[in-house]
Order: structure tokens, then sequence, then C-alpha cells
């Protein structure tokens, strides 16, 4: 099992935003996490990718116990992520954004980080992205969907493998979504890395996802193929009265 | 070249040192306003070798420069807690905490200051720790180290996630810059001759903080740009010599509001961010 997170658990004040929420994802699986608004996916993430610590349980990679590692390790044991309110350092160019992700991912294999290798590899990245031609501005300068791409370039750069992708295709067009889709499941073909994707466009989702977990109120309330879980009782009470 | 030229000059080098401390600070997100009194603490070290502790300028220099290394960091530690304004603001109360403490101490010859520190500093000694210096800036600020330290300074957070340790980043920054300010401070003695505790104070706080912001945040370039102009200002515009500050206000407003990068930011524009071209490309028409 590539991750493993056991009774994930955390509430801000009294509000509990996560109840001992346990998944799995094996390597170079695609998983999608739904649920409405407000039933815990952005928070499962940061638990996950250690940007706040969790109340109570436990996260493993390949079997190690990364519950309490600093945020800036986990890089080095191949996780990454995007945020849902697109987090691009917004004085730094696409490409040089891109660029931390690649210096990160050498750091972490030990290479030395020579700009020549490093720009080699952004060029590479922002090709595959077709966004090269923009790698000289600054991301506000470009339209969200395209900002989402950078974010996700950056977040594939480091060579991880696991990322967690908070709301891709949130803001995109059908036809930007189409595109990204066929690109996660490109690099997840050529790199073998895993995805877990939270995503409100479920029909998009589903067809990068090969397993869905459903959230509702902080817990887990189904889980397994996409049309079982789409269908689930659980599942449609939860969203009933949502946008979804 | 004429004295007063040649004098002005000198203490343009000397602000530049301060104001680049200043600037690596800003850049990785710490608006500390302590390399003033790390300059203090060189200048009392240049005072103190020469008139107390009888011992060369060199050892002096070495005792201020151990001292910034092993406090600077500490210095810059409240950084973790808070940021922005209000870590500009504990900053500064260092500052003047240093600056009540010496002109409170027999042995720092209280508001009087010290005396007879000597004449040394030449443009030479300035010139040459301003290259020094500027090395230092361009390796903290180019390539991986660079972005790292931008990124620490635009989002925390995201750089962390990006395998960045911000925090030790800042204290490092934290040390090194104390060291530019205490060497700063040194050869300021050396130059005019005297410390007392008026020289490091608000005045010299605002001064920097002017530089720092007209000549352009988020390059240590602009830090340069920002000393020379504010620090020869007076001489060019002798006849207003009256009116400096107000000079310098209306400075910072048409800055402010015409030019929000600073004057290096419209050199920056044309900074390479794509990254190099690669030659066969280019070859190729691309
Ligand atoms: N830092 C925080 N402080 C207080 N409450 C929080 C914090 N972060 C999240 N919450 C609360 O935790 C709950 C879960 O929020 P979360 O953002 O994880 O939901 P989500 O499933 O990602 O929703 P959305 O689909 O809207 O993005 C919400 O009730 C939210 O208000
Ligand atoms: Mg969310």
């Amino acid at each position: 099992m590539l991750l493993e997170a056991r009774g994930l658990h955390i509430a801000f004040g009294g509000v509990i935003a996560v109840d001992e929420v346990s998944f799995t994802v094996k390597a170079g699986e695609i998983l999608g996490m739904v649920g409405a608004n407000g039933s815990g996916k952005t928070t499962c993430l940061n638990m996950l990718t250690r940007l706040i610590a969790p109340g109570r349980g436990a996260m493993m990679l390949d079997g190690q116990d990364y519950t309490a590692l600093a945020p800036d390790r986990l890089v080095a044991l191949g996780i990454s992520r995007t945020f849902q309110n697109l987090r691009l350092f917004k004085d730094l160019s696409v490409a040089e954004n891109v660029a931390l992700g690649v210096q990160a991912g050498m750091q972490a294999k030990g290479t030395p980080r020579r700009e020549r290798a490093i720009w080699a590899r952004v060029h590479e990245l922002l090709d595959m992205g077709g966004i090269r031609v923009h790698a000289g501005v600054l991301p506000a300068s470009l339209p969200y969907g395209t900002q989402r791409v950078v974010e996700i370039a950056r977040a594939l750069a480091s060579s991880p493998r696991l990322v967690f992708l908070d709301e891709p295709f949130a803001g995109m067009s059908s036809d930007e979504a189409r595109m990204l889709s066929k690109l996660l499941l490109d690099v997840r073909e050529s790199s073998g890395m895993a995805l877990v994707i939270v995503d409100h466009n479920v029909e998009v989702l589903v067809s990068v996802a090969e397993r869905l977990i459903a959230l509702a109120e902080g817990r887990v309330i189904a889980e397994g193929a996409a049309a079982a879980v789409l269908s689930d009782p659980a599942v449609v009470r939860s969203y009933v009265g949502t946008d979804v | 070249m004429d004295g007063e030229w040649s004098a002005t000059l000198l203490l343009c080098g000397i602000y530049s040192l301060v104001a680049i401390a200043t600037q690596l600070g800003i850049i990785c997100g710490a608006f500390s306003l302590a390399p003033i009194g790390w300059m203090s603490v060189g200048a009392y070290a240049a005072a103190l070798a020469a008139t107390k502790w009888q011992v060369g300028g060199a050892t002096g220099l070495a005792i201020g420069v151990l001292v910034a290394v092993v406090f600077g960091p500490l210095v810059m530690l409240p950084v973790r807690r808070i940021s922005g304004l209000y870590f500009a603001l504990v900053s500064l109360a260092f500052v003047l905490v240093i600056q009540s403490v010496v002109s409170h101490m027999d042995y720092t010859g209280r508001a009087l200051g010290i005396f007879g520190v000597p004449l040394l500093t030449n443009l030479w000694h300035v010139g040459i720790a301003l290259v020094l210096v500027c090395g230092v800036a361009a390796f903290m600020t180019g390539g991986w180290r660079g972005r790292a330290l931008r990124a620490a300074g635009q989002d925390p957070k995201v750089a962390y996630s990006m395998g960045v340790n911000v925090a030790n980043l800042q204290l490092v920054v934290g040390a090194i810059s104390a060291v530019i300010g205490v060497v700063a401070g040194f050869l300021y003695a050396h130059y005019v001759g005297y410390v007392d505790p008026t020289q490091y104070g608000f005045a010299m706080v605002v001064q920097v903080i002017t530089m720092v912001i007209i000549g352009g945040r988020g390059h240590w370039m602009g830090a340069i740009i920002g000393a020379f102009l504010i620090t020869s200002l007076p001489l060019i515009l002798r006849p207003l010599a009256e009116w400096r500050d107000v000079v310098n206000g209306a400075l910072l407003i048409v800055v402010a509001v015409l030019l929000p990068a600073g004057i290096f930011g419209v050199f920056g524009l044309f900074r390479r961010r794509a990254g190099p071209v690669d030659p066969a490309e280019a070859k190729a028409g691309h």
C-alpha cells in the first residue's frame, strides 16, 4: 500500500472537521474524493500533506509513519500537492514557480541543483502542460484555468509518488478539463505516480479516477467503484440541497 | 577626486551595506530593522577595541562579527511567531534597546559616546567590503537558493511544502545580515572617528527604509541604487540643503506612487524569468 490514512481526526474549536477518516491508496492508483462543501476534504489533504497536524490518527507512506514529519520533508518522501485556492508564488514567473518544484525533487534525490539541469526539466514540464509560451510571465496575468495547470506542473515537477490535487478542475472550461484529465492520465501512465483528486466536477472526476471515496461531515460514508459510490443512498442524501 | 565627493561616495558605500542587509531580510519574508542595531554593535566594537581593549582593529572586527553570527539568528527568531509589520516593530525594539543600553553604560561612554577611534577607513576598504557583500547577496538570491528565499518570503506555507525550510533560511539570513551590519558600523566608526548613541537610532532606521523602498524592494541592487541616491542627494541638491528631509519625503512619495516596485523595478522588467534559452533551440529559430 502506498498511502495509508488511519483514523485521521481533527476539530477546530468545537467543530469536528474530520472524524476518524481511514483510507488507502495503492501505488499508481487514482483516487477521487467527493463530498459536499465543508465535508472535510481539504482538511484531510492538509493533514495528509502535514500543513496541519492531525489531532489523532496516523499517516503512512510505504509503511513509513510520517505523521510527525516536518512539512518541508514531505517532498523527499515523494508527496506533493496543489491548493484549492491557487497558491502560486505571485512575484515569481511561471517558469520560476515550476523550477521550485524541480529543485525540490533534485534536493530530495541528492542531485546537485544546477541551473542548466533545472531549466531543462522546467521547459520539459512547461511543454508537457502546453504552457511554455507563458514561461516568463507572472501567474496573475494568466487565465484561471492556465494558472491551475501551472500549479499542477509545479506539483508534478518534483517527480512525486503521490500527488494531492484539491479541485484541479474548478473554474476550467470543459475543454480545459478534458485536456487536463488526459494530461493526468498520461503522467500516471509514464511515471506511475498515484493521485488523490478532490473535485466537485463528478463527471470529469469519474473519467480519471478508478475509485471514489465520499465524505460527509468529516466522515467516510462510502468507498469503492464510482457507480456504486455515486448511487449510494447516504451519498445521495448528503448532496441533497447542495448545488452538485 | 574632490574630497567632498569621495567622502560622499564612501558614505554611499557604507549605507549600501546596511541597505543590502535589510533587503535580504525583506526578500525572505523577515522585514527586520535589526541591521541598524548591528551597525551600532560594529561601531562600538571598533571604538572599544581602539580605546578600551587595546587590541588591533582586526580583532575588534572579529569580535563584532562573532557576536553577530551568534546573536543575529537569535534576533531573527520572533519571525516564527509574528510577521510583517509586527516583526518589523520587534526588530525596531532591538535597535532601540541597543541604543538605550549604550547610552546608559559608563563603559560605552553614555550619551557622549567614545571619541578617539582612529581614522582608518578609506574608499578602498568600503569598496572591497561592498564587492564582497554584493557577492554574498548575489549568491544568496541567485539560482535555486534565491528562488527558495523569495518563495519563503511570499508564501512560507507553500514554500515549506516545496521542501524549503523557511525557518532555517531566515535564521541564516539573520546571521548574514547581522554580520553585514557589524561590518558597516565598524567602517563607519573608523571613518568619523567616534561613536555615540544618536548615530544608530530612529533617524538611521527611517533613512535605510527610504533607501530600500526607493531603490526597489526585492533585489539587492535596488538597495544600492537607493543608498547612493539618498546619500548623495544633499550634495547634488546643495542649494536645497535645508530641505533635505522634505526632498527625501517627496522622492519617497513620487516613487511609491509612480514606481511601486522601486527604481530597480524598472530594470527588473527586463529580468530573465523564463530561464536560459537553449542554444540549439535558438538556432532552430524558436
Ligand atoms: N482552519 C480552520 N479553522 C476553523 N475551521 C475550519 C478550518 N479549516 C476548516 N474548517 C472547517 O472544517 C470543515 C471542513 O472544511 P473543509 O475546507 O475541509 O471542507 P471541504 O470539503 O474542502 O469543502 P469545499 O468543498 O467547500 O472545499 C468546515 O466546517 C470548515 O469550516
Ligand atoms: Mg475544500
